[in-house]
C-alpha cells in the first residue's frame, strides 16, 4: 500500500499544475502577511510593544483616545466622514484595551503573531480550490490518459488502488495547508511581533471581546480547516471517480464551494431540512469560542454526524462504482 | 494437462448489445496463437475480459488453473499485458515508468528493469520522457513492462501498430524467444494476418464476436501455383509421375501446392516444356488461410 502511496505521490509532484500551486501558496502567504509593510500603513509600522508597567501604559492609552473622540464630540457640528470613523475606531479601541485591562493580560502590538496566523484561515478556502484541481483529476485522469488499463492489470485490487488514491488526495491537502501556515508563520515572524502572553483575545460576533489561550483556539481552527478540506477532497474525488470527467467534478466541486454558503442560507429560511445539507456543516470554525452557529439549531455534534454521513456516502459511491464499471477507454 | 488460458463458453453483453458470444479457446503452454479478425470483431474485449478490465457476462475464464473472475489476483500473478496502446505516464522518463509499475509487484529488482530495457533495445533512450518516444519505442517499454512479472502469459493487443518492419521483425523475434525459451503462452490480436502469421503457431479467427475459425498456421506454410497450360490432364499425369505431386484442375487452371524444399518451380516448367506442353502463365498464389481469412471475414459480413 505504502509503496502504491509513494506511486500517486510521485505522479502528482511531477506535474506542473501541483508546482504552480505550491508557488502560489507561499506567494500568496508572502503577500498577506507583507502586503501591511508595503504600503505604510501607520498601523503596521507601529511596532510600539508595552513596557514593565504595561497597566499604566494602556490606560494612559484610554484616557488618550477618550479625549480625542470628546473632542470631536465637543464640536457640536455634524460629524464628516472621516470623523465619525475615528469614533467609532476609537470606542473598538477602549472596548478592547480595557477588556485587556480588566482580565490583566498584556495587550499585544498592532501587528501581532497570532492574528497574523488567525487570519491566515480565510485564505483556506483558496487552499480548497487548489485542492479540488488535484483530486478532481486524481481517477479521471488515468482514463483520459488510457494507464488505468496498466493500473489495474496488475494483481492490486481495484479497491486498493482507489484507497491509495484517496490517500494521496487527502495527505496533498494536509501538506498544501502545512504549506501555507508553515510560510506565513515563516513571513510573520519578519513583518510581526510576537505576543506577550499565550492568551489570544478576539472578538466575538456579538460585538464584546473574549479571551481563549491561543494554541487551543488555533488548534480548533486548524482542526476545522482540514476537515473542510477533507470533505471538499472526498467531493472532488467522488465525482472524479463517477464521471471519469475531469472538467466536470472540477467545476461541480467550485460551484458547491462558491455557492455552497449562500444557497443554503437561502434554504435554511424555507425549510428546515436545509440543516442535513453538508453545506449548512462543513465550516466546524463556527463552534469555535466567539462564534454563532450557522442555521439555527445546529451544534457540533450534529455537524460531526452529518459530516461522517456524508463522506461515507461519497466513498461509498465512489468505490462502488470504480469496482463494478467496465474498463473500456 | 489443463490448457494455460482456458476459455469456456464465454460470453459478454455490452450496452444490451451482444459483442461476444459463446465463445471458447483453449491455449497451451508455450503456444503462440494469434487473434485475428477485423476491427470490431471482439479481439480487444476478449482480451480486456481475459485481463479481468470487464466483467464476463457469461462462462469462464481460468488462466493457469485460476478463475479470473474469482481468483483475480492469483490470476494475473500471471499475466502481462498490453491492452491496446501502450500507453505510460509522458511525464515520465521511460525508466520512472518501469519504477512505477515496479513497485506495484513485488520482487522486481532494478537489475530486472535493466535486464528488461536492454531486451526490448531501449537501453540508450530510458532517461527520456515518454511524451518525446516515438510509437514503436512507446511499445517497446510497453513489452518491457508487461514481462516485469516474468508472467506465463503474455497478452499483447495490436503489438504491430505504429511498428516499422524492422520493429516488426524485432517483436517477432522477441515472441517467438519467449515462446521458445521461456515457455511462455502468448496471445496476439491483430487485424492483419501477414503481420502475426510469422510469429503464430495457430491463428483463431474471429468476426463478430464469434469464433469462426481456428488455422494451425504451420500446415500452411505450402505455396500454391497456378498454371495454365495446353493439355492440362497431360500436365497433371505428369506431375503426378515426375514429383508425386498431387494437383487439382479448376476452371482451366491447373492447382498445386509446393512444399517450402521444393520452391523451385522451373523444374516443373521445364518437364512440362520438354513434353510438349505449351504454358500460358504460372501464377504463384497467396496461400490459402489469407484466402480463408479474407472469405471467412468478408463474405460474411456482405449477408
Amino acid at each position: 500500500m505504502i509503496q502504491l502511496i509513494i506511486n500517486e505521490w510521485q505522479k502528482v509532484f511531477s506535474r506542473k499544475n501541483n508546482i504552480i500551486i505550491m508557488i502560489f501558496i507561499i506567494g500568496i502567504a508572502a503577500i498577506f502577511s507583507l502586503m501591511p509593510l508595503l504600503f505604510n500603513d501607520d498601523q503596521a509600522i507601529d511596532t510600539s510593544t508595552y513596557g514593565e508597567n504595561w497597566e499604566y501604559e494602556v490606560t494612559q492609552q484610554i484616557t488618550t483616545l477618550e479625549n480625542e473622540t470628546e473632542a470631536i464630540l465637543d464640536q457640536g457640528e455634524e460629524l464628516d466622514f472621516s470623523q465619525s470613523i475615528t469614533v467609532s475606531i476609537n470606542e473598538d479601541e477602549i472596548q478592547r484595551l480595557s477588556y485587556h485591562l480588566n482580565e490583566g493580560i498584556e495587550p499585544p502590538a498592532v501587528n501581532d503573531f497570532y492574528s497574523r496566523l488567525v487570519d491566515a484561515s480565510s485564505l483556506n478556502a483558496l487552499i480548497g480550490i487548489f485542492v479540488t484541481i488535484i483530486a478532481s483529476a486524481m481517477v479521471s485522469k488515468e482514463f483520459s490518459m488510457g494507464t488505468i488499463k496498466l493500473l489495474l492489470i496488475r494483481t492490486q485490487s481495484r479497491t486498493k488502488i482507489l484507497t491509495s488514491k484517496y490517500i494521496t488526495t487527502v495527505l496533498l491537502a494536509f501538506f498544501y495547508y502545512g504549506l501555507l501556515y508553515l510560510s506565513t508563520a515563516i513571513f510573520a515572524l519578519v513583518s510581526t511581533d510576537m505576543n506577550p502572553t499565550s492568551d489570544y483575545v478576539f472578538m466575538t460576533v456579538y460585538g464584546s471581546y473574549e479571551h481563549a489561550p491561543f494554541i487551543s483556539y488555533f488548534l480548533g481552527l486548524v482542526g476545522s480547516n482540514l476537515v473542510y478540506l477533507v470533505i471538499i477532497a472526498t467531493l472532488a474525488f467522488m465525482l472524479s471517480t463517477v464521471t471519469r470527467n475531469t472538467s466536470l467534478s472540477l467545476g461541480t466541486t467550485l460551484g458547491t464551494i462558491f455557492l455552497g454558503t449562500g444557497v443554503t442560507s437561502f434554504l435554511a429560511t424555507k425549510t428546515d431540512l436545509a440543516k442535513y445539507l453538508i453545506t449548512a456543516n462543513w465550516s466546524l470554525e463556527n463552534y469555535l469560542p466567539g462564534q454563532g452557529a450557522f442555521i439555527e439549531g445546529l451544534s457540533l455534534p450534529f455537524s460531526m454526524t452529518v459530516i461522517i454521513v456524508y463522506i461515507a456516502l461519497f466513498l461509498g459511491v465512489a468505490y462502488y462504482v470504480f469496482n463494478k464499471k467496465d474498463i473500456l477507454s | 494437462m489443463t490448457a494455460t488460458i482456458a476459455i469456456n463458453n464465454v460470453g459478454k453483453t455490452l450496452n444490451k448489445k451482444k459483442v461476444i458470444k459463446d465463445l471458447s479457446l483453449n491455449v497451451n503452454a508455450g503456444e503462440v496463437l494469434g487473434l485475428l479478425g477485423p476491427n470490431g470483431a471482439g479481439k480487444t474485449t476478449l482480451i480486456r475480459m481475459i485481463v479481468g478490465l470487464i466483467e464476463i457476462t457469461e462462462g469462464k475464464i481460468s488462466v493457469c488453473g485460476n478463475d479470473v473472475a474469482t481468483e483475480h489476483k492469483e490470476a494475473l500473478e500471471n499475466i502481462g499485458a498490453i491492452v491496446e496502446n501502450p500507453e505510460m505516464y509522458p511525464f515520465f522518463s521511460g525508466q520512472k515508468n518501469l519504477e512505477y509499475f515496479a513497485r506495484m509487484h513485488t520482487n522486481v529488482t532494478k537489475e530486472k528493469i535493466a535486464e528488461l530495457v536492454d531486451f526490448v533495445g531501449l537501453t540508450d533512450r530510458i532517461h527520456d520522457k515518454v511524451k518525446d518516444y516515438s510509437l514503436g519505442m512507446k511499445q517497446r517499454l510497453g513489452i518491457a513492462q508487461a514481462l516485469m512479472n516474468d508472467p506465463k502469459v503474455l497478452i499483447l493487443d495490436e503489438p504491430t501498430n505504429g511498428l516499422d518492419p524492422a520493429g516488426m521483425h524485432e517483436l517477432r523475434r522477441h515472441v517467438r524467444m519467449l515462446a521458445k525459451e521461456k515457455n511462455v503462452t502468448v496471445i496476439v490480436s491483430s487485424h492483419l494476418l501477414s503481420e502475426i502469421e510469422l510469429m503464430c503457431d495457430r491463428i483463431a479467427i474471429i468476426k463478430q464476436g464469434e469464433l469462426i475459425a481456428v488455422e494451425n498456421v504451420k500446415e500452411e506454410k505450402k505455396q500454391r501455383y497456378h498454371l495454365k497450360v495446353s493439355d492440362i490432364d497431360k500436365a497433371q499425369t505428369l506431375l503426378e509421375e515426375h514429383f508425386e505431386q498431387s494437383s487439382k484442375i479448376s476452371e482451366d487452371n491447373l492447382i498445386f501446392a509446393l512444399p517450402p524444399t521444393l520452391h523451385d518451380v522451373s523444374a516443373i516448367v521445364k518437364l512440362f516444356v520438354e513434353n510438349d506442353i505449351a504454358i500460358y502463365s504460372v501464377e504463384p498464389k497467396n496461400h490459402s488461410l489469407e484466402d480463408r481469412f479474407m472469405y471467412l471475414t468478408q463474405d460474411k459480413g456482405r449477408k
